[in-house]
């Protein structure tokens, strides 16, 4: 009895399985993600030296070096500043002065090897937008020059009022140096997000010329809207890096740019996936 | 004298054991409460065991089946609502996201040469921002 009623319930299941197509997942992926008959030669690429990222990372050591120093240099400026305002000595206020000089002299080579780095790296993705980048550069080099004209300017102080002076003249000079700065990290990164773009470019129009189904095609007018937006993004990015120049005031518009910025680098990434999953669900490769 | 009361004591013996001793208005209640009613069929005799240990188990298989076959029922409506359209009519228009697929090489070379994977393009934009140093701009002031 148990015997039969067994079978008739693997009766059941088996009308069952012929009855509804069940979707076979795991046939289904392996389809798709099985490689194309004829197999293509896979080549590895050879790792190359790029002579630009050569030049970064070599420039960001010499930066972070003189980093180093300039931190030492400024504990031993605070704390001899301390030791003269506790003393009031005229060996402390030589003692300070020297530490002034040795920090200045310090900032100055710290900032000038940080200028140096961030002009080498807009090198890197300068093809994207070469007069704007070149305009950067310049003005980057001139201040690398006036940094370190500083170092000389730094030896000849003597007097607590030269010291006062110079802090006076590089409070004003920061601001401009500031702004530049910041409108560097912006062009780069304008840059190497529209150098992403470049290439994913081709693949969509070359992926729109070939026969994809309806839902491929819909899905490819998606990445080019995302396309438009990160552009979009990127110039909006660009836009807040333009204030008056002139202007004694610096408000650091960079987090408001990074917020673009980081919509932007969103909506890539999404195309990215996006991309990859049309090649691998649509394609025949 | 002796048979004739025992005679007398076995039919009366025999009619204590065929009736049991009720007073007369219990037997005419009893009369009243339980008329004989020739359309009802007789109460079936008492079943052995056996009986009933057959039609328990053909009840528990007649059970099993229905409650089986209201099993695949429900199966065969879960799996239908799974089931993929296979023509050619667009499908919601939902970006798949898939990670973690291996990109076919010829579409690698040709989205990025030089590089592993996709997500490579990605890290072109996540490197570091490169963020200035925090300076003193008051080294030397009063």
């Amino acid at each position: 009895m148990l015997l039969l009623f067994l079978l008739l319930i693997r009766s059941v299941f088996a009308a069952e399985g012929e009855i509804s197509p069940t979707p076979n997942i795991a046939t289904d992926s392996a389809m798709v993600s099985s490689p194309s008959a004829t197999p293509v030669p896979t080549l590895i690429p050879t790792p190359t030296i790029d002579p630009v990222q050569q030049k970064i990372d070599q420039y960001t050591k010499d930066y972070q070096y003189n980093r180093d120093l300039y931190n030492q240099a400024y504990l031993e400026y605070i704390n001899k500043k301390q030791i003269h305002t506790q003393y009031g000595t005229i060996i402390t206020e030589k003692e300070k002065l020297e530490a002034t000089r040795n920090v200045l002299i310090a900032r100055n080579n710290m900032m000038r090897t940080y200028l140096l780095t961030l002009r080498v790296r807009l090198d890197k993705y300068i093809s994207q937008n070469p007069t704007e980048t070149e305009k950067l550069k310049i003005d980057i080099n001139k201040w690398e020059a006036w940094f370190e004209e500083q170092k000389t300017v730094a030896k000849s102080l003597i007097s607590a009022t030269d010291f006062s002076k110079n802090a006076e003249d590089f409070k004003s000079k920061y601001t401009p140096i500031r702004r530049v700065i910041s409108t560097a990290l912006v062009q780069h990164q304008v840059n190497a997000t529209r150098y992403t773009q470049s290439l994913l470019v081709p693949v969509i129009t070359e992926l729109s010329a070939s026969d994809l189904k309806p839902e491929g095609q819909q899905l490819l007018s998606e990445i080019r809207v995302k396309l438009d937006l990160s552009s979009q993004s990127l110039q909006q990015a660009l836009i807040k890096t333009g204030q008056n120049p002139n202007s004694s005031n610096f408000n650091d518009f960079y987090p408001d740019s990074k917020t673009n910025l980081i919509q932007a680098k969103d909506y890539i990434s999404e195309v990215i996936q996006n991309l990859e999953g049309i090649i691998i669900r649509f394609t025949n490769l | 004298m002796t048979e004739q009361r025992t005679e007398l004591d076995i039919s009366l013996d025999q009619n204590i054991e065929s009736e049991p001793l009720l007073n007369p208005l219990q037997k005419e209640q009893e009369a009243v409460q339980t008329p004989v009613d020739p359309t009802i069929p007789a109460k079936p005799k008492k079943k052995d065991k056996k009986t009933i240990l057959l039609i328990g188990l053909v009840v528990f298989f007649v059970v099993m089946l229905i409650l089986s076959s209201i099993a695949a029922s429900i199966a065969r409506s879960r799996l239908a609502t799974t089931v993929v359209p296979t023509t050619n009519e667009p499908t919601p228009t939902a970006a798949p996201v898939i990670n973690n697929l291996e990109l076919p090489q010829v579409w690698r070379n040709k989205l990025m040469p030089g590089m592993n994977s996709l997500q490579d393009l990605i890290k072109i934009q996540n490197q570091d921002e490169f963020l200035p140093p925090q300076v003193d701009i008051l080294i030397g002031a009063n």
